[in-house]
């Protein structure tokens, strides 16, 4: 059953691996790649000249919005995983 | 520089080989390594076409999705002691806890 079970899921990936290169081969895709600068420090730059230009400016409110769902992540776990009695866990 | 075809194929390569240990594999951090796999493949693409169509904004969705991942994967290893704790393994077909 398990042998079975692998060899069909080998199976399937592998036609859609073939699926989803043969899609994206032979499209006349850009083909000069550019360097993107870390920050522009000009106090002119816009939110496209720089990585962190862009984070800050255009994304800052999904920063916020990030940095709470990583301290509900965190505040979260802990409270799954703590041990209130041995060999008790969880709320 | 890599053409961005190769990028393309590489995270598809990535994609399929996460999409296999979530559907063939059993142990549940496995299983959580895949769905990060996965994750990574589309990061991948985020930066490729993030360089090549000079956008910053699909460098700043991959440290988004990075940040994302890493809270994913707290809560997942979080349930997952507390399923072995309760269950006494993480075999995700043994485990029974959300059938009736």
């Amino acid at each position: 059953m398990t042998r079975e079970r692998d060899v069909l899921v080998v199976i399937a990936v592998g036609a859609l691996f073939v699926v989803m290169a043969s899609s994206v081969v032979g499209i006349p895709w850009p083909t000069e790649a550019h360097e993107i600068p870390l920050v522009d420090r000009d106090a002119n730059a816009t939110a496209q000249d720089g990585v962190a230009n862009s984070l800050f400016r255009a994304f800052s409110v999904t920063i916020v919005l990030i940095a709470i769902l990583l301290a509900a992540a965190m505040i979260g776990g802990v409270y799954l995983a703590k041990m209130d009695e041995p060999g008790k866990v969880g709320p | 520089m890599i053409p961005l075809e190769w990028e393309l194929v590489l995270a598809s390569l990535l994609f399929c080989i996460g999409l296999y240990g979530v559907l063939a594999r059993r142990n549940a951090i496995i299983v959580l390594m895949s769905i990060e796999i996965i994750l990574n493949a589309s990061i991948l693409n985020f930066v490729a076409f993030s360089a090549y169509t000079n956008d910053p904004s699909g460098q700043v969705f991959a440290l988004l999705a990075i940040a994302i991942a890493a809270a994913e994967a707290a809560v997942g290893m979080a349930v997952f002691l507390s399923i072995y704790q309760t269950h006494g393994t993480i075999e995700l077909d043994k485990v029974r806890l959300l059938r009736l």
